[in-house]
């Protein structure tokens, strides 16, 4: 008869032990998570959850399919992959095994027990090379995004792993205990586990041994249980929660809760909370940071992981933010960000990072802890509507020259040309105005531009915490795109597309950007592209338009209808586009520490051998454009807008 | 010991510099599509330099301004920044730098204060004349050009920012007036939140009709009639270096001046007063 003998040979008072231990560690893991539950509701409400439509399949994505686990490191996906997948077929094992001995069904016979051997053994092995693999990635390779360490972490790699290894043993024991039944090769690790443990164990003695090994399975598996509330492996409770749960995206950011900005955890949202505690500290998003990589004292992973110390009372700061005094983040840090996105991106268990530091700028600009020259950009922005102190009334200076159509108020216009702050006062980025305005009339479009009655949008302003000056702004600026009643707004700045996206409201107008526009034109014939020239080209995807919008193919497709380009993709290219160092407000902010983050990002398009680096934001532009001057490298390499680019091609 | 320093703040509304002017309706007006308060460079300084004193040691800070709706905005501005009163000097007209200074020294008079700080300049007119009066006016000390300050009980040290890069320090006893430099304090940023909040804050008024003060008066205000100056090319016998020093000085080897005059202080006023009254630059009150 094939089947399963289950605690046959284990005596009653050990069955009662095991019952009695393994429950009541589970209980206590249990107790304590509730510990950690409490820890969340310190935190404020937070906003409505995702739909269900997008939260259901991204758990299944995520936590149930491990998708995104092995981006970028494939071997850490892997390793991942068999431990939890390991994990939660034995886990299934188990609980079937339960059934069948503690409810009397008899599942485990049959062909059904063959299946069930042989995949239990399958996944059993996955589990233990996956723990080999998560051992040998910290402890032999000693990765540097594994640098931070919390107690217990050795020890639940140890623990996990002697009870994927102690399984083993007791199921080796097992067969040779009840006489090595033939259908149990199928259970091929165990029975192999056997055969080497026979070189050892006289065989009298199977029914002792066997006894030992599996009360020491269970004394790991308790250990385990005892162990995985106050380590790390809380995880396996926190992240999947997390993902479930999820409520923001990479885009908007949270609203201001009523009254003065607090750094407390308390002024957090219980999400916010729960993300401290589901942070794995796998490193991923430092390991994309480009403040981490241009060494300034910015870490995503370690603003997360300080602030759960704090929440965890592991650590005891005094304030959250260190301005004067200790505290658990300094300014610095904070101030580094250039809101790029690629943290969120990259977080493999849904963590909104940038919100988070953005929350804390935001009690920072209302101290006034703000410094010289953001300062006056801000005074400027409320004061002239742009961030450099040109007067409003120089805003559309550009456009008598090419005779464009300034808006009088309340005159209405179907498509109007949202120039910005950059565009319109910036010598590098004036050019992209320029080049899209012609390139409009090239292929007669009406458009008209409001000139002095624009005003800077407040992306900077908000990312830089000032909420009020944001909302100033952004209620001037509304009013005045909708006393034109515009059908479209097209703007050539991907922070200012967002901001109009996501954080205007701007009902019934659609909100375009030039990339998309122009291609549109390009691909409709109307932009004849006749000359060429320009050979080698890699498009810098800026931040805002591509993970904040997702706009990645529009200007690619426009770039490639230029005649004899040859596009080249950098490394890190898309989604995973290095950000060129300016979002955030730190065109404003300039924090002089470390390298400046549009050398590495021009480095990288050097290395490729081209002779145009293209973007479509003139912030990209702005800083990365006076890189080949620095580098002594000018006239070789030139910094352009996909525009800029077009309209030499367009004769 | 005092409860803490009683510090007051002289501003005054200017125009934005930045934003240029335009010529309507007979009026020039400013093309500012949203104003905003703005007050000088150095009165900014000297409300971040009060309202830090008043951190370090405890007190309060009154901010006065003078004038007409466009000083509340000021006053505001002031409040938003952290001064606990605010003061608004109502003026149906426009009085000069003497006649503002002398409606100050009418309310301050009555507020007891230790410690009076006004921009050295204002951001307009820069006549440099409002602390000097203001300063009689209360019988205070005056210390001008200050560009670092450092208070200790009532006992005032302060660094003055002296032709050239020379710097002098002196002290004195409070009450003192003092007409600080812009690169005093570097004024803290104010977020539109609490710009807004303030908006909801009281600001004292007071009418004020009365003339200056006798003892100022206004005899006359003539242009400057620069005559043209009769300038000689450079000898060209001259050594290179003197044909530069020649084109350089215009020719004029040594300015005229009323000479040097060294002594106790109130020699060296009297000396000052006398050249002035020679040359007919003041008149009367001697």
């Amino acid at each position: 008869m094939i089947g399963r003998q289950i605690l046959g040979n284990i005596a009653g008072w050990l069955q009662v032990v095991m019952y009695v231990t393994t429950l009541g560690s589970a209980a206590l893991a249990i107790a304590v998570l509730w510990r950690h539950v409490a820890h969340w509701r310190r935190g404020r409400a937070e906003g409505p959850l995702l739909p269900w439509q997008e939260r259901w399949p991204d758990f299944v994505r995520r936590a149930l399919a491990q998708r995104d686990i092995g981006d970028p490191d494939r071997l850490a996906g892997w390793m991942h992959r068999m431990i939890f997948w390991g994990f939660v077929v034995l886990f299934i094992a188990t609980t079937l095994t339960a059934i069948d001995h503690d409810f009397g069904l008899p599942i485990l016979h049959g062909p059904f027990y063959l299946v069930f051997a042989f995949l239990s053994d399958l996944f059993g092995l996955f589990f233990v090379i996956g723990l080999g693999l998560a051992l040998y990635r910290r402890y032999g390779l000693r990765l540097p995004q594994l640098g931070y360490r919390r107690p217990g972490d050795g020890l639940i790699l140890a623990l996990l792993l002697l009870v994927g290894l102690s399984g083993f043993w007791v199921e080796g024991a097992r067969i040779a205990q009840t006489g090595w039944p033939g259908y149990e090769r199928v259970s091929f690790v165990g029975w192999t586990t056997a055969l080497v443990l026979s070189a050892v164990v006289p065989s009298g003695s199977w029914s002792a041994v066997h006894q030992e090994l599996w009360s020491l399975h269970v004394v790991f598996i308790v250990g385990l249980f005892a162990a995985l509330p106050f380590t790390r492996l809380v995880h396996m409770v926190t992240t999947p929660a997390n993902i479930l749960l999820r409520a923001r995206r990479l885009g908007a950011l949270r609203p201001v809760a009523a009254g003065k900005p607090v750094a407390e955890l308390e002024a957090f949202s219980w999400k916010q909370l729960l993300e401290l505690e589901a942070c794995t500290s796998c490193g991923r998003c430092s390991s994309v940071c480009p403040a981490t990589a241009s060494g300034k004292p910015l870490s995503p992973m370690l603003v997360i992981q300080h602030l759960r110390e704090q929440l965890q009372g592991e650590r005891h700061d005094p304030q959250l933010i260190a301005n004067d005094g200790p505290g658990v983040i300094d300014p610095n840090e904070l101030w580094s960000c250039t809101t790029c996105g690629a943290c969120e991106e990259i977080c493999p268990v849904a963590i909104n990072h940038i919100d988070r530091i953005v929350d804390l700028r935001r009690v920072l600009a209302e101290d006034g802890a703000l410094q010289q020259p953001t300062t006056r950009a801000l005074e400027s922005m409320l004061g002239k509507g742009n961030p450099w102190d040109h007067a409003p009334s120089e805003r559309a200076r550009w456009a008598e020259r090419l005779g464009i159509r300034v808006l009088r108020e309340g005159e209405p216009c179907e498509t109007i040309y949202w120039v910005g702050c950059a565009g319109a006062f910036d010598e590098q980025a004036r050019k992209i105005t320029e080049a899209v305005a012609k390139l409009c009339k090239r292929a007669g479009v009406e458009f008209g531009i409001l000139g002095p009655r624009e005003g800077c949008t407040g992306d900077f302003a908000r990312r830089l915490g000032e909420e009020g000056l944001f909302q100033t702004l952004a209620e001037r600026n509304a009013a005045a795109i909708r006393s034109h009643q515009p059908k479209r707004l097209l703007t050539h700045c991907p922070h200012c597309l967002n901001t109009f996206v996501r954080e205007y409201g701007l009902e019934g107008i659609e909100v375009v950007h030039h990339a998309a526009f122009l291609e549109q034109l390009v691909a409709a014939g109307k932009l004849p592209l006749t000359r060429g020239g320009v050979q080698r080209v890699t498009f810098h995807d800026p931040c805002y338009l591509g993970r904040y919008n997702g706009i990645y193919e529009a200007p690619r497709l426009a770039l490639g209808a230029i005649p004899e380009v040859e596009l080249k993709e950098m490394g890190r290219t898309r989604q995973r586009s290095f950000c060129c160092g300016g979002g955030g407000g730190q065109v404003l902010l300039n924090v002089p520490i470390g390298e400046r983050i549009p050398n590495l990002r021009f480095a990288e398009a050097e290395a490729l051998g081209v002779d145009v680096i293209a973007t479509a934001c003139p912030f990209c532009k702005i800083m990365l454009a006076p890189v080949p001057a620095e580098r002594g490298v000018e006239g070789k390499i030139a910094v352009k807008d996909v525009a800029e680019l077009l309209a030499e091609a367009c004769v | 010991m005092s409860p803490g320093l009683r510090i007051a703040v002289c501003v005054k509304q200017v125009l934005d510099t930045g934003v240029p002017l335009a010529v309507a309706n007979g009026a020039v007006r400013q093309e500012a599509p949203w104003p905003i308060a703005r007050v000088g460079a150095a009165e900014r300084a000297a409300l971040e330099a009060a309202l830090r004193w008043r951190e370090q040691m405890g007190g309060a800070v009154l901010a006065v301004s003078v004038g007409q709706d466009e000083a509340e905005a000021a006053l505001r501005l002031c409040l938003a920044r952290g001064a606990e009163r605010a003061v608004h000097i109502v003026r149906a007209d426009r009085l000069d730098a003497v006649g503002s200074a002398s409606a100050v020294a009418r309310v301050l008079a009555n507020e007891a204060v230790d410690l009076v700080v006004c921009g050295g300049a204002s951001g307009d007119g820069a006549s440099g004349l409002f602390p000097a009066v203001l300063a009689a006016e209360l019988d205070a000390a005056l210390l001008t050009a200050v560009s670092g300050v450092r208070l200790e009980g009532r006992h005032l040290e302060v660094e003055r920012r002296l032709e050239r890069g020379n710097r002098e320090q002196v002290s004195c006893e409070l009450p003192a007036v003092l007409a600080v430099e812009p690169v005093l304090a570097e004024p803290r940023y104010i977020s539109v939140r609490a710009v807004q909040a303030a908006r909801e804050r009281m600001v004292e008024t007071v009418h004020s009709s009365e003339g200056p003060s006798p003892g100022y008066d206004l005899l006359a205000l003539e242009p400057a009639k620069p005559r043209p100056k009769r300038v000689s090319g450079p000898d060209a016998r001259l050594s290179a270096m003197d044909r530069l020093a020649h084109l350089v000085t215009g020719g004029v080897q040594q300015k005229q001046s009323g000479g040097f005059t060294e002594g106790a202080a109130d020699q060296v006023a009297d000396a000052i007063l006398r050249y002035l009254q020679d040359k007919g630059f003041v008149r009367g009150r001697t």
